[in-house]
């Protein structure tokens, strides 16, 4: 179904306005056509970066004068706008403070609960372990500190 | 029985047909594939789109030589196809043959994909992200494709040090891609909902629950052959089992409403859409100039008057298969030359007769 305003983009919202007669008039609207109709919509999923950050640029920037460039890529915040593509993997930890409101709204979270890759899993093991075995000493629990540092024996064994 | 026209060699090797064409996987009669793929990339090199001239050779390399050093399962193991040096009409038959996106064949520079001998698992090189593997497999088959991706990149993840976070999970080009990487794509065949003017109602559905409804064919808005595809929308703050679980949950309320309007069709006026069915394989069978839309829009008729038993003599897998080679680039690659439109639609209305009068 097309949007019945622009006849450009797939309907996905019907608003239904009523009209003085009391009768009703149903239309079939893009989300664009339908916001500019002033229509609330809920998050939609056609999320566009890009637009998105091309909003966020609107606002007046706060402190910061001089373009941040990511001393590792050289991408900054404004290309980042422009293209909707970061430049390395590093730009996560530069741009973090920027990234994780974006997160929030692209993807409802700010925290990884998927799966981890073998080697990262085993280091993260061994600092668990490793901060557990710290507390067991400290609390004097020798017989769990034990029993963490053979865990922990066994670990690097097998890495 | 193999469709001469899906023969296809890309630098002078051979790809093989792809499973997904085959309908032999479960409720194939609705659901033609499943996709899952999976966004990785390497910590040693930025993201393709900050890399030029000589690091972007040097980049395919280092990815090239891990995935050929990478211990893949002995039959999963993928040879590499450079598209840098690929024609532009091999790289075109491999995006109508689901191995490629449309993005990495229109590209420059240095890149490539792997494909394993059955071509159900391919890797592309230097695409948005460094990889990005794909598993695509017939019908509804969401347990043995994520298996089959799992294993992939566990074996890659042996020689290639992925650029992982323990917060924000597998690091992207894009922010809608971080944390698992995993997008899981089913396609599903709908003629039933389109024709009852049902299918916005499972777009609705779609959103509510985070999965993304679109048509696959075609440009914009529009669906040839009555093709959508139910992706999910959101890599981040979910496992990937949760994902495949939201996709095992909502795919089948599609495909029961999909089914229960074919049912709703025919008890309503089964006579008509039998006149339907006809009317689209005559068209097919007799046509001297068929343009792309036309054949992808009478294929999909015809295709569900298989599935309701109203043709009995054509194998669903040809049908499947003309999907595909109907499509402009495996025509030119058969005419050995690029043909302008009218030359190509002449060239797809022959082509349609000649397969349908080997099985009619």
């Amino acid at each position: 179904m097309i949007c019945e305003s622009c006849r450009e983009n797939l309907a996905t919202v019907y608003v239904s306005e009523v009209l003085e007669t009391k009768k009703k008039k149903v239309m079939r609207l893009c989300e664009g056509c339908a916001r500019d109709r002033g229509v609330d919509l809920p998050d939609s999923g056609q999320f566009s970066v890009k637009e998105f950050l091309e909003k966020a640029g609107e606002q007046p920037a706060p402190e910061r004068r001089e373009p941040i460039l990511c001393p590792d890529c050289g991408i900054g915040l404004e290309e980042f706008r422009r293209t909707g593509r970061l430049g390395c993997a590093r730009d996560y930890v530069h741009f973090q403070a920027e990234l994780l409101p974006l997160l929030e709204r692209i993807q409802g979270a700010r925290n990884h609960v998927g799966q981890v890759p073998r080697l990262v899993g085993q280091r993260l093991e061994l600092e668990a372990l490793r901060a557990s075995l710290e507390e067991a000493i400290a609390d004097e629990d020798y017989e769990r500190a034990a029993s963490l540092r053979d865990s922990i024996q066994t670990l690097e064994e097998n890495a | 029985m193999s469709d001469p026209g899906l023969d296809l060699e890309v630098c002078g090797r051979p790809v093989a047909l792809g499973e997904w064409l085959a309908s032999s996987g479960p409720e194939s009669d609705i659901v033609m594939s499943t996709r899952i793929r999976l966004a990785r990339n390497v910590v040693e090199f930025p993201f393709p789109n900050r890399i030029e001239g000589d690091r972007q050779g040097d980049l395919e390399q280092f990815l090239r030589d891990g995935i050929a050093s990478a211990p893949f399962a002995a039959d999963q193991s993928p040879s590499y196809f450079d598209l840098d040096q690929a024609p532009d009409l091999d790289r075109q038959c491999l995006v109508e043959r689901h191995l490629i996106s449309k993005d990495h064949a229109a590209a420059r520079g240095r890149r490539g994909v792997a494909i394993e001998p059955q071509a159900t698992l391919s890797i592309m090189v230097n695409e948005e992200d460094h990889l990005r593997l794909q598993v695509l497999r017939s019908g509804f088959l969401l347990d043995e494709a994520w298996s089959q991706i799992e294993a992939a990149d566990r074996a890659l993840e042996e020689k290639l040090n992925y650029a992982f976070s323990p917060d924000l999970g597998y690091l992207t080009s894009c922010p809608t891609n971080v944390g698992t990487g995993l997008r899981i794509s089913v396609m599903l065949h709908l003629p039933a909902l389109v024709m009852t003017k049902r299918i916005e109602k499972v777009f609705h559905a779609g959103s509510n629950v985070n999965l993304a409804v679109r048509g696959f064919y075609g440009e914009g808005t529009e669906a040839l052959g009555d093709f959508y595809q139910i992706s999910n929308q959101v890599t981040l703050g979910q496992s990937e089992l949760g994902i495949l679980q939201s996709m095992a949950e909502q795919v089948p309320l599609i495909i029961r409403y999909e089914r229960n309007m074919r049912e709703k069709l025919i008890s309503e006026n089964r006579l008509g859409l039998e006149d339907r069915v006809w009317r689209a394989l005559g068209l097919l069978e007799r046509a001297r100039l068929t343009t792309s839309q036309e054949a992808m829009g009478y294929l999909s008729i015809v295709r569900m008057g298989i599935h309701l038993g109203f043709l009995d003599s054509i194998p669903i897998s040809l049908v499947n298969e003309l999907f595909v080679s109907t499509q402009p680039g495996h025509l030119q690659k058969r005419a050995g030359s690029p043909l302008e439109t009218p030359a190509r639609d002449e060239m797809r209305a022959s082509y349609i007769r000649e397969r349908l009068r080997e099985v009619l």
